[in-house]
């Protein structure tokens, strides 16, 4: 009897749901927008973006209309589920459920009855699909628990276009200080495409972005910054994306150290791309253009650039990493360059040649559980005029790690550089004296012509119990030629750098470094703190 | 015996039959009926004499009162009565650790009340893994980097949680090449990311120079990344 009951109720709702059959929404063709109203909603950006929604709420998706007690929109996967009272209307009929869930990209429909017995039925998105009673597709109901969280921008009226923002009409939106703060409306983008978040803004120390408008491809937005020693400006950015194709960033910034900047760049095709970088700040505009060329194994590049008069072209074909297994990496790169400097002695044009090699032998085991590797990294570049210049870098590191959150980082660094003039050495490096900072002179540097050597041992610890967490302390020791007191880098550093990320909000980073024996001083603290998204 | 002392006996009598009724159907009571069932679960709808799951599975309600504050996605626990197959408590304070807990991925199906032909079975629907459907899982993104990435930069990864912020989450180095990073996240969900020093200008690329499309790691349990950076934007 129960069976046969049970059979009738499923009976009567696939008879229901397949008269909504014609209310779905179209197969594969997201709607333009969702505009969702309810007494409360929100924006929770966890490792799930979702819109919730709840109390009286009422749902327009393309021709469908959803009320409901609750909604949750999840703004990856484009899914929508709704609960408790719900209503489903189509141009031609209205069906009642408990829950709903609806793939908008699809138009998968999964409707929940909790009568007399639960019965669940799917529709799948097809134009002359039937009804389903059955299973739910797996994790169609699925949503994020959202209880006990604080949302990003909260507000009654939220519209939301799929897979490029969403807008909160009016709007309160969290500040990183913890608190909300009203505004008449608030764009959020949550761009598919990582190359929305390509920046040609300046840098600052704070920039807090408020979006004007968005659509799946663009991106307007206007940046409230603060510069260290230039103080609040304004900023104004644009963006232009095309999948992984191309994109183009142009922005223009007010105030002390304002800009003028566009980034842009385009696959041309399959083994081409071309990119620009220019830019107008302080009265000085700089250009550089490249063209890159994959090949099998190698890349070529095309480099233009000009800056303030001076000009400056690159030819340069690089090898890509070539390992011999279990002995060593190279990679080798050419360069030929022209040089225009107005002014610049002894030549305005100058020729140069590069060469590099590059050699890193491959992480070996080594006793006490460390890993040991090395690289060797050496340039030399000819210049047509009378001039040499190359270095060589050696590294190694030893790394161990302790325990999971434990890790213990050993390096040594030798660079070495050298300005070769031939005969006018003596030219561009004068045998001289230096007087230091304290009155007292310094002889040392009288034996400098040009080749430098600078020697850096360091030893970092790592503790990072999770991601929210990770210290660093780093105790460095560098021994230059030439070093004296107060210039170059110091002979003895200690630092620590913590960085947090508060839940759902920044990372805090903040660190401290202190410089001992140099410029004087015994010690030198300094501070640095940074606030990233 | 008079007729008095024979009434009394035949008293005393069933009133001895009936505790000893009454004892043995107590212990079998006690002896036979099963633990009840300690069930973790996102709550879908409450309705019609039934909880929901978010799993699409439907529990009875028995004599207990649903708390206020129980909505969609709201992670609750349930106790289930083996016997009567249904809820008898709903527990919001999740903190405290309940020996024995199910996730509602794992309810047996004797006690899911739901239309026959809507039945949920493990083979057929959701894939049954301990703490897949709620909760937090750890999942471990591990990466070698080129080999001209210079000694002093740090890694990171931008996701799609920050519109991938080229410094969201610096990662752990494990030698001069190789970083790694542990994340919680929710059992299920997807995450895309991509590599970067710090830098949209020094973000990744594929090894023919073209823009990256975003990695994808579905959370599960233990899950771990091993990926490689073909190359740098800046650094080829």
């Amino acid at each position: 009897m129960r069976r046969v009951a049970a059979a009738a109720v499923a009976a009567a709702v696939a008879l229901a749901a397949f008269a909504t059959l014609a209310a779905r929404p179209a197969r594969a063709a997201l709607p333009s927008r969702i505009d969702i109203r309810a007494q409360k909603a929100g924006l929770f950006t966890g490792p799930t973006a979702v819109v919730a929604a709840d109390g009286a709420v009422r749902a327009r998706v393309g021709t469908l209309t959803v009320r409901a007690d609750a909604l949750r929109y999840d703004l990856a996967k484009n899914r929508l589920v709704a609960s408790g009272n719900v209503e489903i209307a189509g141009p031609h009929a209205t069906l009642r459920a408990d829950a709903y869930a609806l793939d908008v990209a699809t138009g998968d429909a999964t409707i929940l009855q909790l009568g007399a017995l639960p019965t669940t039925l799917t529709i799948h998105g097809g134009g002359d699909a039937e009804p389903v009673v059955g299973p739910p597709p797996p994790r169609a109901f699925d949503v994020a628990d959202v209880h006990g969280q604080r949302p990003y921008v909260s507000g009654p009226h939220v519209v939301v276009v799929p897979n490029a923002t969403v807008r909160f009409t009016p709007a309160r939106v969290l500040t990183d200080l913890g608190r909300a703060v009203p505004a008449p409306t608030y764009l959020y983008d949550f761009a598919t495409s990582p190359s929305f978040a390509q920046q040609s803004l300046p840098g600052s120390t704070f920039d807090q972005p408020y979006a004007l408008f968005g659509t799946p491809n663009s991106l307007a937005a206007a940046h409230l910054r603060y510069v260290q020693g230039a103080g609040l400006g304004l900023g104004l950015d644009e963006h232009l994306v095309n999948g992984t194709r191309s994109y183009v960033v142009a922005s223009a910034a007010t105030g002390a150290g304002g800009a003028l900047n566009v980034v842009a760049f385009e696959q041309i095709s399959r083994s081409m791309s071309q990119q620009v970088f220019a830019s107008r700040q302080d009265g000085v505009t700089g250009a550089e253009y490249q063209l890159l060329h994959n090949e099998y194994a190698s890349v070529t590049s095309l480099t233009l650039q000009q800056v303030a008069g001076y000009q400056a072209a690159d030819l340069r074909i690089s090898s890509l990493s070539h390992a011999i297994p279990h002995f060593i990496s190279y990679k080798f790169s050419a360069d030929v360059g022209l040089d225009r400097a107005p002014g610049m002695l002894p030549f305005s044009t100058d020729t140069r040649t590069s060469l590099e090699g590059l050699f890193t032998t491959p992480t070996i085991r080594v006793p006490l559980g460390t890993t040991l590797s090395s690289s060797l990294d050496m340039t030399t570049t000819l210049y047509d005029f009378p001039r040499e210049a190359g270095s060589s870098t050696f590294t190694t590191f030893l790394a161990k790690k302790v325990s999971p959150a434990i890790g213990l980082l050993g390096s040594v660094q030798f660079f070495q550089d050298y300005n070769r003039y031939r005969d006018l050495q003596s030219f561009f490096y004068p045998p001289e004296t230096v007087v230091l900072p304290d009155g007292s002179t310094y002889y040392g540097f009288a034996a400098y012509t040009g080749a430098s050597t600078y020697r850096t041992y360091s030893l970092t610890t790592t503790y990072a119990p999770g991601p929210n967490l990770n210290v660093e302390v780093s105790l460095m020791h560098h021994r230059d030629f030439p070093q004296y007191d107060g210039y170059g880098n110091p002979p003895y550093s200690l630092g620590f750098d913590v960085r947090v990320r508060t839940r759902g909000g920044p990372a805090i980073e903040l660190g401290r470094s202190y410089l001992f024996d140099w410029g004087g001083q015994r010690f030198s603290p300094t501070y640095t703190l940074s606030v990233a998204p | 015996m008079k007729r008095g002392t024979l009434t009394w006996v035949a008293r005393a009598a069933l009133v001895a039959v009936i505790a000893v009724c009454a004892c043995m159907a107590r212990a079998a009571a006690d002896g036979g009926s099963p633990a009840p069932l300690i069930v973790r679960g996102q709550v879908l709808a409450v309705g019609g004499g039934f909880l929901a799951f978010t799993t699409g599975d439907a529990v009875r309600l028995g004599d207990v009162k649903v708390p206020p504050g129980i909505g969609l996605g709201r992670t609750v626990r349930v106790t289930i009565d083996r016997q009567t197959h249904t809820v008898t408590a709903i527990d919001l304070d999740l903190n405290r650790p309940v020996p024995g807990e199910i996730d509602a991925s794992e309810l047996p199906r004797d006690d899911v009340s739901v239309d026959p032909r809507s039945a949920q079975t493990p083979a057929a629907g959701h894939e049954v893994v301990a703490g897949a459907s709620t909760g937090l899982v750890t999942v471990t993104i591990d990466v070698h980097v080129p080999d001209v990435t210079p000694p002093s930069d740090d890694v990171y990864i931008a996701t799609d949680r920050t519109n991938y912020s080229a410094a969201e989450l610096r990662m752990n180095r494990v030698d001069a090449l190789d970083w790694t990073v542990t994340l919680p996240l929710p059992a299920g969900s997807a995450l895309r990311y991509e590599f970067t020093r710090g830098s949209q200008a020094s973000i990744e690329r594929m090894r023919d120079g073209t823009l990256v499309t975003p990695r994808e790691l579905t959370a599960a349990t233990g899950a771990v990344a091993n990926d490689t950076v073909a190359r740098w934007a800046d650094k080829f």
